[in-house]
């Protein structure tokens, strides 16, 4: 990888990390466990590796963001996430960042 | 299903051992609920079970288990963002002061009579490791700081630099603009120099013959005294004829060629160089003796050898405190001369 590539590369992750965040928050209005979270995200185009995907829905269940239960599905126990009260107040913060944010992105390029 | 386990047991050994027993189970169980619905899918696609081939691709896919388990490592810096260039300046601090608090006992404990050459030879060699501890106790002391401060955000002590409500008016003054630091020349003012310093050197190559010009009456005593100087004078006294020559050329050559409009920071480098060397010269004195008597036989020679007993060393004392000195003069020149380089590059 040349220096430019891994440049590139370090900034594109740092600019998906946030919006992973707020993509999983959102699309945790309703219930899923890890698989099914990471192949509905990736249904709306939003691929996200899982050994990304996991280790983050543990991060915001410890942030209050999220909560969960493991619950027996398909013979299998899983463990499901939510958006949690906290996590709804902090995604609209972030959502009504994001747009603020996007709008001056498309008038500044 | 065996290589499945086998890699979840991977992932298991390598999670965070700050993680409880129950935690790190649990986090085994989510990903094999996970993998196991993937799994079930891919062989419900494929309507059979998976080779092994097929399967050690998908765990291959998955990622290492070092890696996957590494994810779950808590986000937690040695040292954050916030604390950090409190660290590097307070690391900077320890660092110099270390240094010149180490170059003062060592040169009182070496002027106290341990071998000179040894002795400063094994400071040498023992002045990073001085800095290394220094280094690591600072940093030791500001990752306990990170820890507690990182759990304990109310504790972050009201200082400027770290806490945000800090004042602009507390701010230090502006200093001078580094590129002020090399004043204009002008030419009369460079002129009357190198003639001056023509006029120097005369004196200067004048002092042997006619002492008295640089000790006025006390010339007399140096001749009629009991004691002389050592031949290490003479070598010095050659060393800084020449670097005074050198500068003098250097400089009418500036003078008759214009470049004294443009002073280069290589010159004044130059000349403190000489400087080093003509006091490095002294240092080199045979036994560190500057004076002797003249007659070593002489009936009252035991009266003056004690006195220089006491003197020689004092005199070489002295001469290793401006060596260092100059030395350390030297080196700051050198790092400002980098720093203006750097930021000449960078406009």
């Amino acid at each position: 990888m040349t220096v430019s590539e891994n440049t590139f590369e370090n900034l594109r992750l740092e600019l998906r990390r946030g919006c992973l965040t707020v993509a999983v928050l959102a699309q945790l209005k309703e219930e899923h466990y890890g698989y099914t979270l990471r192949k509905a995200l990736a249904l709306r185009g939003l691929e996200i590796e899982e050994s990304t995907l996991y280790p983050l829905l543990r991060r915001l269940e410890s942030q209050g963001l999220l909560t969960s239960q493991w619950r027996e599905e398909d013979k299998r126990n899983k463990r499901f996430y939510r958006l949690s009260p906290d996590g709804e107040t902090i995604l609209t913060r972030l959502l009504e960042e994001w747009h603020t944010m996007n709008a001056a992105i498309e008038r500044i390029v | 299903m065996d290589l499945l386990e086998r890699y979840l047991q991977a992932v298991r050994k390598y999670l965070p051992w700050t993680l409880s027993r129950a935690r790190q189970d649990d986090i085994v169980a989510e990903l094999r609920a996970n993998y196991e619905s993937q799994l079930e899918e891919r062989e419900a696609d494929l309507d059979r079970k998976l080779t092994e081939g097929e399967m050690i691709d998908w765990l291959k896919q998955l990622g290492n288990p070092m890696q996957v388990a590494g994810r779950y490592q808590p986000v937690q810096y040695l040292i954050g963002p916030t604390l950090f260039p409190m660290y590097l300046y307070v690391l900077r601090l320890a660092l110099i002061w270390s240094l010149a608090i180490y170059a003062f006992v060592t040169i009182v404990l070496t002027w106290t009579g341990v071998p000179i050459v040894s002795s400063v030879a094994e400071a040498i060699f023992r002045a990073p490791g001085v800095m290394f501890t220094a280094a690591t106790w600072v940093t030791l002391v500001f990752v306990v700081l990170e820890y507690i401060f990182a759990r304990h955000p109310q504790l972050l002590p009201r200082m400027d630099g770290i806490n945000v409500d800090w004042s602009p008016s507390k701010l230090a003054p502006l200093e001078p603009a580094r590129s002020s630091r090399r004043k204009q020349p002008v030419f009369a003012k460079f002129a009357a120099q190198v003639i001056f310093e023509w006029l120097f050197l005369g004196w200067l190559l004048l002092v042997p013959k006619y002492p008295f010009l640089m000790f006025g009456p006390s010339a007399w005593y140096a001749q009629v005294g009991p004691f002389k100087i050592a031949s290490v004078w003479w070598t010095f006294y050659w060393v800084v004829v020449a670097f005074n020559f050198a500068q003098i050329v250097w400089n009418t050559m500036d003078l008759t060629s214009g470049a004294w409009r443009r002073p280069t920071p290589l010159k004044p480098l130059f000349f403190k160089a000489g400087g080093l060397i003509t006091i490095g010269v002294l240092l080199t004195a045979q036994n560190h003796v500057f004076a002797l008597l003249k007659d070593p036989a002489a009936s009252d020679a035991a009266k003056y050898n004690a006195m220089l007993n006491q003197l020689n060393p004092s005199l070489y004392f002295g001469m290793q405190v401006v060596f260092l000195i100059v030395a350390m003069q030297f080196a700051w020149e050198i790092y400002q001369l980098f720093l203006d380089s750097r930021s000449g590059a960078r406009s």
